[in-house]
């Protein structure tokens, strides 16, 4: 026992610099992330509106959730589909978008920041702004299109999967936060390989696919990983989606957004929490299953 | 101890499965109660009593923020130890802020609210029942208030009896048109007088249409009715048609002959291309000068003044739907209502009264509330504050047929939360009405509406 507290003083001693350093970091986490989240859980056995009504629930809220709303469906069709199809299109856009400007061409530098500029601008001021370009009787979108005869189009206001299509075109909006990651990790491709592979006759097709990608592939990885839990957690439509963010006919009615209405428009926190949960498990198990499948990233440092 | 723990398991499994009992409830619920009211009321305060009074106004109205600014500089001149603290509330997430402001005890003093959102405040009990004030501010002699307000505006602040909300002013539907295209169109300007029928909107609504296509302007649409998005207008047409949501024993009655007849006129009014199909990616819009009418009940001011419609802009009441001779006109109030935690009820109600008041009125008016003020003396819009500005556009149609106003009461009768999807229900189904291709099957879309309504009142 001595022995045990002679060891942790020395631990205490040596680190306490450290812990100084980090306690207000592991404060907040504590406060603000920790403690909502295990609250959130003891809220998912109760209905609770978030005030006065606070009653026993137990797996009540859970079995709701897979058997009787009948939302779901929707929600997680929606959910799925934006992930399945956002996550590419901006991971590709944006790799291509970083092949481009990773050169030394006079003038680079003010492409790659005006592609990032968009990443600046808040997201609910980009939702705003993207909404009023596609509204259907003033928006510049179908002006534009009108020049050419063409439109006018409802955009998010479609009541089928033409609506995600739009959030899929504003999402492009965004590719330069990708486009500085993709770069940053190209710096960190030594020049020697591309200069060996040009005097073995490589294109540069072929210098793309076999150094490029694949000495980039921590960082695909590391995008993959960071949009598939971002994405799944899209509530973007809150700021442009006309009922409350769902859409017509639920058209963009998201998992997140769910969650957010069954909160603070239903009054729902018990159920909201429980939803929270659910996402929570699932965010855990896919990033579990891309973690346990990632033979194929390239670490430099283990090489 | 294994079996202990099988035991504790076996118990914790019950208890959470127990919550999975479906509970649902056939009917709306009364909501609100009594209500709490104040211990004493004492109206004669101290000219030196000091406190520190919170009034809680919607952050983003400027006006809002102006007039109450306003009505605190002279109430400083009657108590001036009585200092105030504005603090905002988001009009969107309301029920939310409020929630968490009570929760920590910070809800202010005074509370905005609006008519259909202060049933939030009531349900949870927060708010007091201001009948005792009341009383005795008729019983002082201060006012009377059948006599001196328009009272149907009291009762929308009302539940159960009970007066939680005092309205600020009075808000109701009214037509605003752009007399350009009326005269271009060659309407009959005698027949746009305030009470006129559905029948003569109508066929103001022919003219125009007929006068839009012969001269290129067939992307244009006669109205912009406000029908798909706000219950101010098309909960009074249900009701114009004897329609309603609850019958009297609170079950959902919205699946009626009356129901179908009212949309049955939307769908008319869409086919002759009076009001936008909700397919198309555009309408056309009365702030653009595009539309010739709209129904709205907000402040002339928002319309009158825009570049577009400088100078050509009137007023006439709501169109009166007779078919089933109990014609409606949506209305509904914002207004102030007193934290029941307060401190100074009797210094919340003394600023109250004053924002009642002769002055107070006035005063708001001059800065910035262009709404027809509650107040029966302030009725003659030339001499009212409120309507003066507008010398030539007809202001007493926000006045018009008091015995035809009617808010969204109905939603008193479900719990705030279910505020949203009996709202969207509602919306929906005259969003659907307005389709092409989906209002040929009325049946279909009430039915649609009907299983809304039961999947919002179902409790989890």
């Amino acid at each position: 026992m001595n022995k045990l507290s002679l060891k942790i003083k020395k631990t205490i001693k040596n680190s306490y610099t450290g812990w100084l350093f980090n306690l207000p970091l592991a404060i907040g986490l504590a406060v603000f992330t920790f403690v909502p989240v295990v609250i959130s859980l003891y809220d998912s056995f109760f209905q609770y509106d978030g005030l006065n009504v606070r009653v026993w629930a137990g797996l009540g809220n859970y079995a709701r959730i897979f058997t009787k709303d009948r939302d779901m469906n929707k929600v997680v069709i929606n959910t799925l589909v934006y992930t399945a199809v956002s996550i590419p299109i901006n991971l590709v856009a944006s790799y291509f978008l970083a092949l481009l400007v990773n050169n030394t061409m006079k003038g680079v530098t003010a492409y790659r920041v005006f592609y990032y500029l968009p990443c600046m601008i808040p997201a609910v001021a980009g939702g705003l702004l993207w909404a009023d370009m596609f509204d259907g009787t003033y928006g510049v979108f179908n002006k534009i299109l009108g020049f050419f005869g063409l439109g006018p189009y409802r955009f998010f206001r479609y009541e089928d999967m033409r609506a995600l299509l739009s959030v899929f075109i504003m999402n492009l909006w965004g590719v330069g936060g990708g486009m500085i990651l993709w770069i940053s990790a190209f710096k960190n491709i030594g020049k020697h390989y591309y200069e060996a592979a040009k005097l073995d006759g490589a294109n540069a097709w072929h210098r793309l696919v076999h150094i490029t990608v694949p000495m980039s592939s921590a960082m695909i990885f590391y995008n993959i990983i960071t949009s598939v839990i971002g994405t799944l957690q899209y509530n973007g439509t809150l700021t442009f989606g006309s009922r409350n963010g769902r859409g017509e006919e639920n058209a963009l009615y998201m998992y997140a957004v769910k969650i957010y209405y069954e909160a603070f428009e239903r009054g729902k926190i018990g159920y909201a929490s429980a939803l929270a949960w659910i996402m929570l498990v699932v965010i855990a198990v896919i990033t579990a299953v891309m973690f346990k499948t990632s033979s194929w990233v390239f670490y430099a440092e283990e090489n | 101890m294994k079996k202990l723990l099988c035991f504790l398991l076996a118990v914790l499994t019950a208890a959470a499965l127990a919550g999975c009992k479906e509970k649902t409830k056939d009917s709306a619920s009364d909501g609100g109660g009594e209500g709490t009211t104040p211990v004493t009321v004492n109206l004669t305060i101290d000219k030196n009593v000091s406190a520190d009074i919170s009034i809680l106004v919607p952050g983003g109205n400027i006006n809002e923020r102006t007039m109450i600014d306003a009505l605190i500089e002279d109430f400083a001149l009657m108590y001036p130890n009585v200092k105030f603290t504005m603090n905002y509330v988001t009009v969107n997430s309301y029920d939310s802020e409020i929630k968490n402001l009570a929760r920590v005890n910070k809800l202010d003093d005074i509370i905005w609210s609006n008519s259909p959102d202060f049933y939030f405040l009531v349900n949870n009990d927060l708010v007091y029942n201001l009948n005792p004030y009341i009383e005795a501010s008729e019983k002082a002699g201060v006012f009377d208030l059948d006599k001196d307000f328009y009272s149907e505006y009291f009762d929308m602040g009302s539940l159960n009896g009970n007066l939680y909300c005092i309205p600020r002013s009075a808000d109701s539907v009214v037509t605003f048109i752009n007399t350009e295209i009326f005269e271009q169109a060659g309407v009959d300007m005698t027949k746009i007088k305030d009470g006129w029928s559905w029948d003569t909107f109508m066929e103001t609504c022919a003219t125009i249409r007929d006068y839009f296509d012969r001269n290129g302007m067939g992307d244009r649409y006669v109205i912009d009715a406000n029908l798909t998005s706000w219950l101010s207008v098309c909960y009074p047409m249900l009701r114009s048609f004897g329609a309603d949501v609850f019958d009297a024993n609170g079950n959902i009655a919205i699946n009626s002959q009356a129901t179908k007849n009212c949309l049955a006129l939307v769908k008319e009014m869409v086919d002759k291309r009076y009001i936008v199909d909700s397919r198309e990616a555009s309408g056309s819009s009365f702030e653009a000068g595009t539309s010739a009418m709209l129904f709205q009940s907000a402040s002339v001011s928002l319309f009158a003044d825009r570049v577009m419609l400088k100078g050509k802009t009137d007023l006439v009441s709501f169109p009166l739907i007779n078919v089933n001779e109990t014609p409606k006109i949506g209305c509904g109030i914002a207004g102030y209502c007193i934290n029941k935690n307060t401190a100074n009820a009797d210094i919340c109600w003394a600023f109250l009264n004053y924002m009642l008041s002769y002055n107070g009125q006035q005063k708001m008016a001059l800065n910035g509330l262009n709404l027809a003020s509650i107040r029966k003396d302030l009725s003659d819009t030339t001499v009212a504050n409120w309507a003066k500005s507008y010398p030539d556009i007809n202001m007493s149609a926000y006045l018009y047929g008091s015995e035809y106003k009617i808010d969204t009461s109905f939603l008193s009768k479900v719990d705030a939360g279910k505020k949203t999807d009996f709202t969207t229900a509602l919306t929906d189904m005259f969003n659907s009405a307005c389709n092409g291709s989906k209002n040929s099957d009325l049946n279909k879309i009430v039915n649609r509406c009907v299983e809304d309504l039961e999947y919002a009142l179902e409790e989890y």
